[in-house]
């Protein structure tokens, strides 16, 4: 099965308005966007589009707004912000504004959390100045079911 | 918390601080006592995180991680997945339940408990113990591992003293922590150095256990103790002391103790000087020493002990851990018993080893006895029946040796009510020897058969009055006893377990005179006493007077030395005894026996005591005892203090003078300084010695009459709890104030 | 004088049954405190000690300590010091826990040492039957409330 940054975007919402000279869509009341799994909901999106037309970079704000996907492993993650901004070329999504990414128990919260769906990568910042503060929280079974299928590979190995 | 929490030694305030910014991030706080930290959730707050699910996670800006009860607080660190490990540094913090550590780096294991710190400064939590670390490892069991360390128990402000090792164990569960290449520094002065050692770190602080000791006397010259506790198993600990002594050399202590089973215990003591150079031929002079008790199954009870010293003067010279100066008879006993809800049947053999004493005791090998009794029987009479079947035999060939066989049934009618009580008893004692004397004198074969008839009554008399404008109950409690026991002509008997009975007041009321069975006195006496007791509102007792005193109806006939016995007396000593709570923590006590036909005192003891709290003891006592086992009388008055002069300094002392011999028996005076860390005691003691002869061990100089020593502890403190130390080891020091245990018999 | 006889036992009503419980039931401090609670018109129960007060043997001790000496040093009296440690629990209240110690003065002379070890037996056996009396009228200091 392809990955999902390699399919392709659908977008739809009550009502799309376009702004052509600065080749810039706007997406109203309760905006739905699908790529294969993943799916981000939000009560507004403005989509830059590249010359052809293709979506360049999705930028949905909402109260908050939320993004679900389900990884190569199967496991669903899922994420919410104030703004989420979806950067197709790079496939990374930057989730700004008491951000919070989850997935099977281990969850990351912050004011800024950009999340490369290519490598996997997920950097969270706090907001300079303030003194709020990045959480993460990793579940031990994970590390456990980790330890066992290392145990299990080790063994048949051995 | 502790009394004194001015002792409590407490990381750095800002760490604290620190750490308790970490711990209120924890979201949801893993239950507290959960067993097992690692399979608490991880929580990690930082400015930055930066992860690939599974593989890593960095977190820098003041990073706070918390899983269960494990606290991290760290500039910068990151969890690898794969391997599991967790990296920390940067004004690192670590807390768990057992310990608070600051340090420069920290590698964790996320799955389990371990962690590695370096350059750690590390706190006990809730105990004293505090130091630094090049290197602190905490293993999967929340043990401590300290490489190239130091420790020590006083608070940062006064280190007084500074222990540095190369390693150090402390194992949480058990109680103790073992230091190879240790060096004790005292206010900065290197004191000495131990290649290995053990310290207790829990408070189920050893009792008596001074660590390490140091004192000095004139006859064992300056004397340096150091105990090493070995923790074999569970079951079987050790504790080995080598006792230096310049006068006389090493004197090496060892205690085995063991459990069997959960109702069994024993115990095993080797103590060996080799060479004494106090002695002129420099004897060897060792104890050994073992017992065991306990309860095999319900119905089976087992007891044995044995000791054995190589010389007379052991424990009058040495500090043994098995007894001390005063005991000069060591017991050799073993018993098993078997006991059921009616009857019980037990085995015995003993032998007695008397130190310093010519006369060797028969042997008791062996003795059964039996024993059954059928309270309501019939009637509302209680029946009782004891046998017993006793083999004396002797050490030396020359001395007679004999197999007792005795029977003793009894029957007694009680009929109790509130008001009083009238019991009669009536019981027949059958008694067969053969005997086997090569002095011909005692007959080969006896038949003894004496009857004992009893009468007891007593009436229970109350009224309401006042003392000192104080009501109480008053009680009267009249007493009489009739005893008839038969005559029977006992000189041929010999004498294997009897002697005169020492009486007080309760032994008035007794049916014997002797102990043992090898002479049952004849009597025909009536007994009269009378008690009177006062009980305060909360029906406490106060106050208690006892009189009592026999009328001898015809004069018993039988003795110990066969020799005629003088008729002329009719009546015993008179006997009485007072017991009274004076007013607000004074107690008065006295004993006296008041010789009425010849008008003068028996024997006769007095004590008055002010104990206002359980270490504050003043008291007075005398005692007068004429011809002692018609030896020498005995006049002797004592005083004894215990006071805690300030919050940290006590006085303990004890002075007792021989009134007729003009001199001083013993005089302490002991002095503790304590501090959070440490305590001193300085103790002054000057006593009688008992000095036996010794036909193979001749000393180098005469043995003194006296000695006299000043005692230096110097006791590291707060290893264990950070509580007061207490002064039970002083109260243990002196010929008076030592309390030896002695084994219950069941 | 006032003195009248005393009508009835000391022992309060709440303690009138009582479960007497201590780490070996055969022992003889068991059997002479059963005894004298029998005497006392106290009922003794084996039920569960949640209905029922409960008179729990802790332990006892025997213990030797000097009183004088012989001019050669020799010990001429000892003291012996029995103690009984004992908790009596009411249901619904805290276990209040008290202690009896019985003293008896005792002559040491070697030369009959087997006959003073056989005097101690029977001393240990008084000093029992004392300590049991004592804990009888100590059980009379639980008031009523």
């Amino acid at each position: 099965v392809t990955a999902d940054y390699l399919q392709q975007v659908t977008i739809n919402s009550d009502t799309q308005s376009a702004d052509i000279n600065e080749s810039l869509i706007i997406f109203d009341g309760n905006v739905v966007v699908r790529q294969g799994s993943m799916e981000i909901k939000a009560d507004r999106l403005t989509a830059q589009t590249n010359e052809d037309k293709t979506a360049k970079v999705l930028v949905a704000t909402g109260q908050p707004a939320t993004y679900e996907q389900v990884m190569e492993n199967g496991a669903p993650a899922s994420a919410s912000a104030e703004e989420i901004r979806y950067d197709i070329a790079t496939s990374t999504l930057t989730m700004i504004g008491n951000a919070s990414l989850e997935q099977t128990g281990n969850k990351v919260t912050g004011h800024q959390i950009r999340y490369n769906m290519e490598t996997q990568r997920i950097i969270a910042e706090s907001s300079q100045g303030s003194n709020d503060r990045v959480t993460t929280i990793l579940q031990p079974s994970q590390l456990e079911q980790e330890q066992q299928k290392q145990d299990k590979s080790s063994q048949n190995q051995g | 918390a502790d009394s004194d929490n001015h002792c409590r030694v407490l990381p750095p305030p800002k760490v604290l601080q620190k750490l308790e910014q970490t711990t209120n991030t924890q979201t949801d706080p893993q239950a507290p006592n959960s067993e097992d930290d690692a399979q608490a959730p991880i929580q990690v707050s930082a400015e930055k995180s930066d992860a690939v699910l599974g593989d890593y996670a960095e977190f820098n800006g003041n990073v706070r991680f918390n899983q269960g009860n494990r606290h991290i607080s760290a500039d910068n660190a990151r969890v690898d997945q794969q391997s599991e490990r967790l990296d920390a540094s940067g004004n690192l913090i670590f807390a768990d339940k057992m310990f608070t550590i600051t340090a420069e780096s920290l590698t964790a294991e996320v799955a389990t408990n371990e962690a590695t710190l370096s350059q750690a400064s590390y706190w006990l939590n809730g105990k004293q113990i505090h130091g630094d670390a090049e290197q602190l490892q905490v293993t999967a069991e929340s043990d401590l591992i300290l490489n190239g360390t130091n420790f020590t128990t006083c608070p940062p402000e006064s280190q007084s003293w500074l222990l540095e090792a190369q390693k150090i164990e402390i194992d949480s569960s058990e109680a103790w922590g073992k230091i190879w290449g240790a060096k004790l520094r005292l206010w900065d002065v290197p004191v000495f150095y131990m290649p290995y050692m053990t310290i207790p770190v829990s408070d189920q602080r050893k009792s008596g256990f001074l660590f390490p000791s140091l004192s000095t006397s004139t006859t064992n010259g300056v004397e340096v103790a150091l105990p090493y506790y070995w923790n074999i198993s569970p079951q079987f600990d050790a504790t080995i002391t080598p006792h230096v002594m310049t006068n006389r050399g090493l004197f090496l202590k060892t205690e085995f103790r063991y459990l069997a089973g959960e109702d069994q215990r024993g115990q095993i003591n080797i103590e060996y000087l080799p060479d004494d150079r106090k002695l002129a031929t420099k004897p060897d002079r060792y104890l050994y020493h073992f017992n065991h008790s306990g309860k095999i199954n319900e119905d089976w009870r087992v007891l044995a002990s044995f000791t054995d010293v190589s010389d007379n003067n052991y424990f009058n010279d040495l500090k043994s851990d098995v007894s001390r100066s005063t005991d000069n008879q060591l017991m050799r006993v073993g018993e098993v018993s078997y006991f059921q809800p009616n009857w019980n049947v037990s085995a015995k053999v003993q032998d007695i080893k008397v130190l310093g004493e010519n006369e060797v005791p028969h042997q008791v090998m062996p003795q059964l006895t039996y024993t059954y009794n059928q309270p309501a029987l019939g009637y509302g009479t209680d029946f009782e029946f004891y046998s017993e079947m006793t083999n004396f035999a002797h050490r030396d060939s020359g001395m007679n040796t004999a197999t007792r066989l005795h029977f003793e049934p009894t029957v007694r009618l009680p009929y109790q009510t509130p008001s009083g009580s009238l019991i009669g008893e009536v019981k027949l004692m059958q008694t067969f020897y053969e005997q086997n004397d090569p002095m011909r004198q005692l007959n080969e074969s006896v038949s003894r058969t004496i009857p004992q008839v009893r009468i007891h009554g007593k009436m229970n008399l109350e009224r309401d009055t006042t003392w000192f404008e104080a009501p109480y109950r008053q009680t009267l409690e009249p007493q009489m006893q009739y005893l008839y026991v038969g005559y029977q002509d006992q000189s041929g008997i010999g004498l294997y377990d009897t002697g005169l009975l020492y009486d007080d007041y309760y032994g008035l009321f007794r049916d014997r005179r002797f102990s043992g069975l090898d002479r049952i006195a004849d009597a025909n006496q009536i007994t009269l006493g009378v008690t009177s007791r006062w009980f305060d509102e909360a029906n406490v007792e106060a106050g208690k007077i006892s009189l009592g005193q026999i009328q001898y109806l015809r004069n018993s006939r039988v003795s110990l030395t066969n020799e005629v016995q003088d008729q002329s007396v009719s009546s015993s000593a008179l006997a009485a005894e007072f017991d009274f709570r004076l007013v607000n923590d004074w107690y008065w006590s006295s004993a006296v026996q008041y010789n009425t036909t010849f008008r003068s005192v028996a024997r006769g003891q007095t004590s008055l005591d002010f104990r206002p709290h359980t270490n504050k003891l003043f008291q007075l006592n005398y005692r007068y005892v004429p011809d002692i086992a018609d030896e020498v009388d005995i006049s002797q008055a004592g005083v004894r203090a215990a006071w805690p002069i300030r919050e940290d300094l006590h006085f303990v002392g004890n002075f007792y003078y021989d009134m007729r011999l003009k001199r001083a028996v013993e005089t302490y005076a002991g002095f503790q300084y304590e501090s959070c860390c440490w305590a001193i005691r300085l103790a002054y003691r000057h006593y009688l010695k008992t000095n036996y002869e010794d036909p193979n061990l001749p000393p180098i100089s005469p043995r003194e009459t006296f000695e006299s020593g000043i005692y230096l502890n110097f006791v590291i403190k707060g290893l264990g709890g950070s509580g007061p130390l207490g002064i039970s080891d002083m109260l243990d020091e002196g010929l008076f104030n030592y309390r030896r245990p002695l084994y219950l018999k069941n | 004088c006032g003195f009248r006889l005393q009508g009835s036992y000391q022992i309060p009503d709440t303690l009138q049954t009582i479960h007497l419980s201590s780490n070996d039931q055969y022992s003889e401090l068991t059997r002479l405190l059963s005894e004298r609670l029998r005497v006392n018109n106290v009922q003794l129960v084996d039920s569960d000690p949640q209905t029922v007060p409960e008179l729990r043997l802790i332990n006892d001790r025997l213990e030797r300590s000097t009183l004088s000496l012989f001019p050669s040093g020799k010990v001429a009296e000892y003291e012996l010091i029995y103690t009984v440690d004992f908790a009596v629990s009411q249901p619904g209240r805290e276990p209040r826990a008290e202690s009896v110690i019985i003293r008896r003065d005792y002559l040491d002379d070697p030369r009959t040492a087997l006959a003073k070890s056989r005097e101690m037996d029977m001393l240990l056996k008084e000093m029992r039957q004392q300590a049991a009396d004592r804990i009888v009228i100590v059980l009379a200091s639980f008031s009523e409330s």
